[in-house]
Parts: structure tokens; C-alpha cells; sequence
């Protein structure tokens, strides 16, 4: 028998077409709202403002064109498929002489058609509107290709990992959901991987790595970047492949689906297992993350593991099984639960010696040590181009290496980031490039303080946290000092003489500072400016520790006016804090007009003065705030003690009797 | 000819996976009409699907002319199923689904689409869905009729059609297994639906087959037969015959007897009856005396 064979069946692509043409029509208009109208509108308005953040042509409306990009996509592959998850409509379908395969690509065409026709309509519209009138102001050629190009790779990668969820299940509403799970997935697994992971070994740096890459997991995630940054072009590349990928998995899904399955949650009773167990584990690690980083505590996090696996394991089971009634069915959490703690226990045990791993100083080639586990990350970027910020002499890496043993030793598994806790992470390069990263959080700053003090007053440290020690003295044009208080009077120097002598001193002010002056630092509530020849403005902090500086505005009498003095005070109100409730002291200071239980008013020169020279920054665990109250202000210019074992006897005596 | 041999079919259904079909092997032969009947649940549907392709077999084999059916779309392009529920595509008008079906079957005859137009006498132009549910499925068969199949796989197809139509539609069906030697396989819970179309019925209980006839054999093998003797009734008559069944009413003795009438007739006359008729005998009760021993699945399909 003579058969047609032709691989396009016209009847096959218009029934598509009334299924789904709507989509596209939407799509387009939408698009047309969102870029060409929108450009239109504003070229006619007359005083219209110059918009400096059309970088690209995602700015015009990016929230329409982000809408439409993550929807349309899913409600196609919905649509297009939704014929596999209706019993009739699925034997209808596959009863017809047409390979599975065959429908497969019908469908396909068509939906990459409706999202790419209504992409390339947008971009002739707007050439033809840019040969019309001048449009540069709004876009070029190359904006528009980027446009077209991003939006169709990203819309064909979320249409394929629609179909491709598609095939896996049975039921419309869960293939929508279960698409967006899927795009989401792989940078929430590694968010809640990392996070976890920190509450487990100690010293994990989680910050470290969720400060690199791992929005960039997923195109939700990555949006932002999509659209303002540049979509690199090797993105580009990894998504096309993650669609071919996806397209061949779905053509053998497709294959070997059973079509009885239709209406079932997940169409291949192998991946019920993974389904059910993985939303366990994923619910497990969101409870944990969710009690973590509002509690802080162990037990918390305890409680979130459980809470959360329970509830993950119900909700599988209740979409696996189509039923709320899933009370009964524990085993399977059961053998989850043995599982999870054998896990966490191999983890805790730390196998791989990861939580003593300390790197021999000959294998180290710098260290960044800091704070801020995030300033790490920026400053490579940020500052390296003006001065170095690691450490690599052989005597501070020896010194880091024993701060690292000290705190491996004093830090234990519930120190966890509480906000109060200092944190401390040191970031090896090795000479062979690999990275040792670690952070830390630091209960007691005490533990840690003979081990940072050869750091911190050591030049080379010294020279990683202040640009002005990068600055040649000559480039120097001018220096200011003025009150950080609404005090009257201030120091301008731009005489290139006296410059050259106040840098200089203040250079080595800065070198001859002491552990103590650099950690609790005695101020005199004043800032330096100092502006360098490219015009950059550096600031320094006044501290009391500055010799050399003082020396010099005493000797060319400048002191009165370039710090504040016990006359431009009219009293001091020292307020010692309860223990649970020290957020509305400054409500209190407002009102204070003499001394009483808590509080001790001061209008004495002499006292006044002793205060003024204890001041400095604020510690965590404070008892004490310092109100000054100036002439013609009512309200108090809120200071702390530098630290406790500065504050004056009169102080304490106070207080304690 | 469509032969199934050992087909076995399990369906996943949460935790306990349900045994739909048990090693079922049957043929039918090319040109017959074949009614597979069974009570609810029997696995007649999931036995339909697998031989018009749409689902797939664990194990055994299935095939129409040699060839297996599965993914087969040379094969399924001869192949037509109406299932029990029919299926149109939403908002098609019947031009429109006639124009699909043209398009997807290569067989496709568009005299017979209009010839049947004026017998059934539907309008083309009106939305299927439109359509009562006796009407939709007088379109399906409309449709299905002018892919000229040489395989037609009916799943309960005369429910809620009436008289009039159900005798139309069976007349088309037997006018093409006359003319082309269509090959039909119908199933049905209810004998009386399909025994005027059969020759061949099978009945399906639980997965498995427990019974299959050619209904002509089965009607010129077992009779009805009425007689009265003078005297005593001769005990040796009954020990010569094939007996499935006997009762006396007075002097009258009615037995069903298996055999060749012509043969019966020559045993019984040596007896000198008074009396000696055959009696017609309808399906249904030769399958109650066929089938004492599996009383409960033959007695629901005679409902």
C-alpha cells in the first residue's frame, strides 16, 4: 500500500496553533507594550528627562519583559503538552498513526516558534523605527542584538525545562510548579547545601561562596544580572547546551512514558523515590536554614531538621499519592531519618580533617584576613588597584597560621554567626592556586587577642587597611580637620610645607599605633581629610594616639579648633545600661537634666576632660553610653568608652556604690 | 490476522501495582467481527488499547499481520479506535476534524465522508462539543469509517445510541467486513448488545480469557430438543447422546444436547418418538449450559 509520508503534517501544526497562537499573541503584545510603544512615548514627550540607565533594551519596562520571558515559556509548554495528562485526549492522540517522536517536534516547532516570531517582529518593528527617526539616545543596533539574542536563548531554555517536567508527570498544575522548582533548584540546593554545611563544620565559610557564584545557578536568580549586566556570551553557550540536553532527555522520556499514567503526579514510578526522598532532604536543609539564621542556636536547628523533613515527607507523599490522608505511611521517613544521621554524623567527624586544616607556611603564598567575609571578595575587585590588602611576609603568615590553630581550638560547633559575634575569616592563596578559605565566629575577642596583636601592629597589616600609607606625602594638596560635632571650628591646611610635615607625622602615628590603640581606639570625636592629588578624599580618625599629629597643630596652635574640647562642652551624661534593654537609652539621654540611679550627669571642667579622653568606638556587650550636649543643642552627641578598663575612677565609683 | 501471545499488563497504582491483563494469547482471524465481552474491570479497555497501540505491553507479544502495533504508525495508519468516551479536539467543527483525520490517515475517502453526511445527516459546519453525546459519537464512527480501516477497535460502542442509529452504524460496520474484509473487535458488557454482529466471542474475566467461541459453531453444536416417547422413557437414549442439560414436563422431555442435529436425529428417532422437535436456542442460554462451572462472569454479561 501506498503510504503519504511526509514528515509535516499540516492538519498536526494548525491544531497547535488554535491551541496555543493565543500565547503568542499575547507575547507579542506585550513586548510591543513593554519595548517599541514605550520608546515611542517618550520620544514624543516633550520634556521628557534623559534616562542614563537605558543600558540595554531590558530597561524599558523589565518588569513586563521579565514576566512574559519566566511565564510564557511554562504556560506553552504547558498547553502544547496538555494532551499527555487528559486520558482522552491521550488516547485519542497516540491511537493516530504518528510516531511519538514526530508529535514530539510538531510541538516543539511550534512553541519555539510563538516565542521567537514575537522576538523577531519586536526587533524589525524597531529597526524600522530607529531608520524612521534617530533613536540612538534609546538604543543601537548592537542593544537591540543583544536583546533578541538573551531573550531567546533564556526563553527556549525555561520552554525546554517545561516540556521537559512535562514528561515526567501527569498533572498540568504540577508541571508548572515543578518547572519553576527545577529552575530554582540548582542554586537553591547549593544555598541550602553551604548554609547547612556551616552549621556542621566548623569553619566553613559559606559566605564565601555564596558571595561568588551561585546566584548564577539559576535563571531566576540571575535575572538581575541578565538584564544589567552583560550575558556573557559563555552563558549563553551553557544554557543552549543545558536546552539540548533537556530536549534529548525529553524526546526518551517521551518514548518510554506509559501513557496510563495520565492524571498520576509522576508518570515513571522510578523517580517516586527520588521525588519523594529528595523533597525530604531539601525540606530538611530549608528548615534547618530557616531556625539557623533567625535562632542562632543548635537546638533550633535541631528542631528546624526535624520540623522540616516531616513536613517535607508529608507534603511528597501527599502529591505522590494524590491524597491529604498520608498520616499513616512512616516508614519510608522512617529509613530517611536513620540515613539523615548517619550523614550528619559522617560529616561531624569531619573525615577529610577539614575543620584542623591549616596550610604549612611554605605551601602559603598570601593571606587575606578580615572582618567581613564579604570584604574579601570586593576588595580583590575593588581595591587591589590602589594598594595590596593581603599579607604574604613570612612572619605574618607564622602568625596567622597560630591565630588559625587558637581559634580552631576555641571555636566549638554552637557559635554559630551570632550578630553579636565578631567574625573572623582568613582566605590562604597557595602557591599552587588552590584557596583555603575559612571564617570563623568569635565569641570572645579576648581568646584571640595575643594571637591578632603581631598582626594587627605589624606594618605590613597596617599597610593592608590604610590607603593613606600607599600615599606619597608630595601628592598630598590638602588636609582638613574638623569635629565629627556640631562644633565650631576647623584645621585646613594647604601649604605644601606644613603638608608635607603633618602627613608625614600622621604616616607615622599610623605605624607606631599599638594593639590597643587599633582595636579599642581613644578618639577625640574629629576626622582628618586628606585630599591626594587625584582628588580622592581619604579619611582618617583622630585618635589620641596620634603624637606626632598633635605635637604638630600645638606647635602651629591650631589644637582648639581641630578637636572638641572640655569648653565646647556644657555637660556629659554618663547612663550605665540594664542588662535586657539597652535600645531606648538615647530616648532617656534626651531628657536627663540632673543625676540619678543610672545615670550621672557631669558639668565639671576637670571630670569633663577625664571623659573626653576615655572616649572611643563601640564594643559589642556595652555597659556604658557617653551623651555630650554642646552649646545651642538640645540633643546629645552619643559617644562610648574606648574600652572598659579606660573609664575614669569617679565613673565607676558612681556606679558601683 | 491480530494475534496476541502472552500478554501480560500491570498498572502502577500507588504502592501495589494491579494485575490488568494475565498472560492472555488469542488470534482473531481477518474479516471476522469479534465481540470481547467481560463484566466492569475485566481488562477489556486495557486489552483494546494495547492492540490499537496506545499502550504498551510488559511482556508478550501483539501484533496485526505479523508486524507488532506498538509505535507502528505504517500499521496504526489501518488502524482506527473509538473509545467508550469520544474524543474531539475543543472547538472543532466536524469539517475541521474531518480535515484532520484526512490528513493524518492516508486511506482517508472523502465520497464515503460525503455520503455518509447525507445518511446520518449531521451538520458538518457545527462545533462537535455542540453535539449530544449520542450525536458526538455518531461522528466518531462518521469519521472513523471513512479512514477505511482494515482494523476497527470499538470500546462499548452502542451505549447511548438509540435503536435506530445503533442499527445504521451496525449495518456499516457489517457492510464493510462484507466488502473489504474489515476486521472488527468489539467490547461490550452485555451479550444481547453484540451477539446479532459476532461470530466470535471471548470473555474476559479478571485478565485472563475463560471462554472463546465461533458463535456459528457454538449454534449448530448444541440444540433444544423436545421429546415424547409412548412408554417408558428409554434410559439408553440419554447415555448415547452428548447431554449439557434435562428436564421432563410430564410425558415431555426437554433436553440440550451437544452434536450435529442430523446425527441427534438419527439417534433419537431409532427410539420411535411421539414427539421430536429442535427447538430454537438463544445465545444466552447456551451459554448458561455451556458454562455451569464460571456462572458468576457469564451471568453478569447477560444482564
Amino acid at each position: 500500500m501506498q503510504l503519504k509520508t511526509s514528515s509535516y503534517k499540516k492538519e498536526l501544526m494548525k491544531q497547535d496553533l488554535r491551541n496555543v497562537g493565543w500565547i503568542g499573541v499575547i507575547y507579542f503584545v506585550a513586548l510591543i507594550f513593554a519595548v517599541p510603544l514605550e520608546i515611542m512615548m517618550r520620544v514624543t514627550n516633550d520634556n521628557r528627562s534623559y534616562y542614563p540607565d537605558s543600558e540595554t533594551l531590558f530597561s524599558f519596562h523589565l518588569e513586563i519583559q521579565v514576566l512574559a520571558i519566566f511565564i510564557v515559556p511554562v504556560i506553552l509548554s504547558i498547553f502544547l503538552f496538555r494532551y499527555m495528562q487528559v486520558k482522552s485526549a491521550t488516547d485519542f492522540v497516540h491511537s493516530l498513526p504518528l510516531k511519538r517522536e514526530r508529535m514530539f517536534h510538531h510541538h516543539l516547532i511550534t512553541g519555539v516558534a510563538m516565542l521567537i516570531i514575537p522576538q523577531l517582529l519586536i526587533a524589525v518593528i524597531l529597526l524600522f523605527m530607529n531608520a524612521a527617526i534617530d533613536l540612538e539616545d534609546y538604543f543601537v543596533p548592537a542593544d537591540l542584538g543583544y536583546w533578541l539574542g538573551v531573550t531567546t536563548v533564556v526563553t527556549l531554555t525555561i520552554f525546554l525545562t517545561g516540556i521537559l517536567v512535562g514528561m515526567v508527570t501527569g498533572i498540568s498544575a504540577v508541571q508548572g510548579v515543578l518547572t519553576y522548582i527545577l529552575l530554582l533548584f540548582p542554586a537553591g540546593i547549593v544555598l541550602l547545601l553551604l548554609v547547612n554545611l556551616d552549621y556542621v563544620l566548623i569553619g566553613f565559610s559559606e559566605d564565601y561562596y555564596l558571595s561568588t557564584r551561585v546566584t548564577e545557578f539559576s535563571p531566576i536568580t540571575d535575572l538581575i544580572e541578565l538584564f544589567h549586566r552583560d550575558f556573557t556570551f559563555l552563558k549563553a553557550i551553557i544554557y543552549l547546551c543545558i536546552s539540548v540536553v533537556f530536549y534529548y532527555m525529553s524526546i526518551q522520556l517521551y518514548k518510554n512514558r506509559k501513557l496510563e499514567a495520565a492524571t498520576q503526579a509522576l508518570v515513571f514510578s522510578k523517580l517516586k523515590p527520588v521525588f519523594k526522598y529528595g523533597v525530604t532532604f531539601c525540606a530538611t536543609l530549608l528548615g534547618g536554614f530557616y531556625f539557623g539564621e533567625t535562632q542562632h542556636q543548635f537546638s533550633w536547628i535541631l528542631v528546624g531538621y526535624i520540623l522540616g523533613s516531616m513536613i517535607g515527607y508529608l507534603v511528597a507523599e501527599m502529591v505522590l499519592e494524590k491524597t491529604w490522608r498520608v498520616f499513616g505511611n512512616w516508614k519510608g521517613y522512617l529509613y530517611y531519618s536513620v540515613a539523615a544521621v548517619i550523614i550528619y554524623f559522617i560529616i561531624s567527624i569531619d573525615i577529610t580533617g577539614y575543620e584542623n586544616r591549616i596550610p604549612e607556611a611554605e605551601a602559603v603564598d598570601r593571606i587575606y584576613l578580615n572582618e567581613s567575609p564579604h570584604r574579601y571578595s570586593y576588595a580583590k575587585e575593588l581595591y587591589e588597584m590602589n594598594y595590596p590588602n593581603y599579607l604574604s611576609e613570612k612572619k605574618n603568615i607564622e602568625a596567622v597560621r597560630a591565630l588559625h590553630q587558637q581559634l580552631i581550638e576555641h571555636t566549638s560547633r554552637i557559635d554559630y554567626s551570632g550578630y553579636r559575634n565578631e567574625r573572623m575569616t582568613i582566605a590562604y592563596e597557595l602557591s599552587n592556586g588552590k584557596m583555603i578559605v575559612r571564617e570563623y565566629s568569635v565569641k570572645d575577642q579576648k581568646v584571640i587577642e595575643n594571637y591578632l596583636k603581631p598582626i594587627y601592629e605589624s606594618k605590613e597589616h597596617k599597610e593592608t587597611q590604610t590607603e593613606l600609607l600607599h600615599v606619597n606625602s608630595n601628592d598630598v594638596s590638602k588636609v582638613t580637620i574638623s569635629p565629627d560635632v556640631a562644633v565650631s571650628g576647623e584645621v585646613v591646611i594647604v601649604e605644601p610645607e606644613q603638608l608635607m610635615s603633618l602627613v608625614e607625622g600622621l604616616k607615622a602615628d599610623i605605624y607606631a599605633e599599638s594593639y590597643d590603640d587599633i582595636v579599642y581606639p581613644r578618639h577625640h570625636m574629629s576626622r582628618i581629610r586628606i585630599l591626594t592629588a587625584e582628588n580622592r578624599e581619604l579619611h582618617v580618625q583622630f585618635k589620641q594616639s596620634f603624637e606626632n599629629v598633635e605635637q604638630w597643630l600645638r606647635a602651629n596652635n591650631f589644637n582648639e579648633d581641630a578637636v572638641v574640647t572640655a569648653d565646647d562642652i556644657t555637660k556629659v551624661a554618663v547612663q550605665r545600661l540594664s542588662e535586657n534593654d539597652n535600645r531606648h537609652y538615647y530616648d532617656r539621654m534626651v531628657q536627663i537634666s540632673e543625676s540619678s540611679d543610672d545615670v550621672l550627669v557631669v558639668e565639671e571642667k576637670d571630670k569633663i576632660e577625664a571623659i573626653l579622653n576615655s572616649t572611643g568606638g563601640q564594643k559589642p556587650g556595652e555597659r556604658y553610653v557617653i551623651g555630650y550636649f554642646f552649646e545651642g543643642d538640645d540633643y546629645p552627641h552619643i559617644q562610648h568608652f574606648a574600652s572598659d578598663d579606660v573609664i575614669p575612677d569617679f565613673v565607676l565609683e558612681y556606679f558601683n556604690k | 490476522m491480530i494475534s496476541f501471545s502472552n500478554v501480560t499488563k500491570t498498572f502502577d497504582a500507588g504502592k501495589v501495582s494491579e494485575h490488568v491483563l494475565h498472560d492472555v494469547t488469542f488470534e482473531i482471524r481477518r474479516g471476522s467481527i469479534y465481540g470481547l465481552l467481560g463484566s466492569n474491570g475485566a481488562g477489556k479497555t486495557t486489552l483494546l488499547k494495547i492492540l490499537a497501540g496506545i499502550l504498551k505491553q510488559d511482556s508478550g507479544t501483539v501484533s496485526i499481520d505479523e508486524q507488532p502495533i506498538f509505535e507502528n504508525p505504517v500499521l496504526k495508519s489501518r488502524v482506527v479506535f473509538i473509545p467508550d468516551v469520544v474524543f474531539f479536539f475543543s472547538q472543532y467543527t466536524v469539517l475541521q476534524m474531518a480535515k484532520f483525520y484526512q490528513d493524518v490517515y492516508p486511506n482517508w475517502n472523502q465520497e464515503r465522508f460525503k455520503a455518509l453526511q447525507t445518511l446520518l445527516g449531521l451538520d458538518v459546519n457545527k462545533k462537535v462539543q455542540r453535539f449530544s453525546k449520542g450525536m458526538q459519537r455518531q461522528v466518531a464512527f462518521w469519521l472513523s469509517l471513512c479512514a477505511m480501516p482494515d482494523v476497527l477497535i470499538l470500546d462499548e460502542p452502542f451505549d447511548g445510541l438509540d435503536p435506530v442509529i445503533r442499527n445504521k452504524v451496525k449495518n456499516l460496520i457489517i457492510q464493510d467486513v462484507a466488502e473489504r474484509d474489515m476486521t472488527v473487535i468489539v467490547s461490550s458488557h452485555n451479550l444481547r448488545e453484540v451477539e446479532d454482529i459476532c461470530d466470535y466471542v471471548g470473555i474476559l474475566h479478571r485478565g485472563s480469557f475463560i471462554l472463546e467461541k465461533d458463535l456459528d459453531d457454538l449454534k449448530s453444536d448444541v440444540h433444544k430438543v423436545q421429546v415424547a416417547f409412548k412408554n417408558e422413557v428409554p434410559e439408553a437414549l440419554f447415555a448415547s447422546l452428548n447431554l449439557l442439560h434435562q428436564e421432563q414436563r410430564g410425558s415431555v422431555v426437554l433436553c440440550i444436547v451437544k452434536g450435529k442435529e442430523s446425527e441427534i436425529e438419527q439417534v433419537i428417532k431409532q427410539y420411535n418418538p411421539v414427539i421430536y422437535d429442535v427447538l430454537p436456542l438463544t445465545l444466552e442460554e447456551i451459554f448458561i449450559y455451556e458454562m455451569g462451572g464460571v456462572g458468576y462472569a457469564v451471568e453478569n454479561i447477560l444482564v
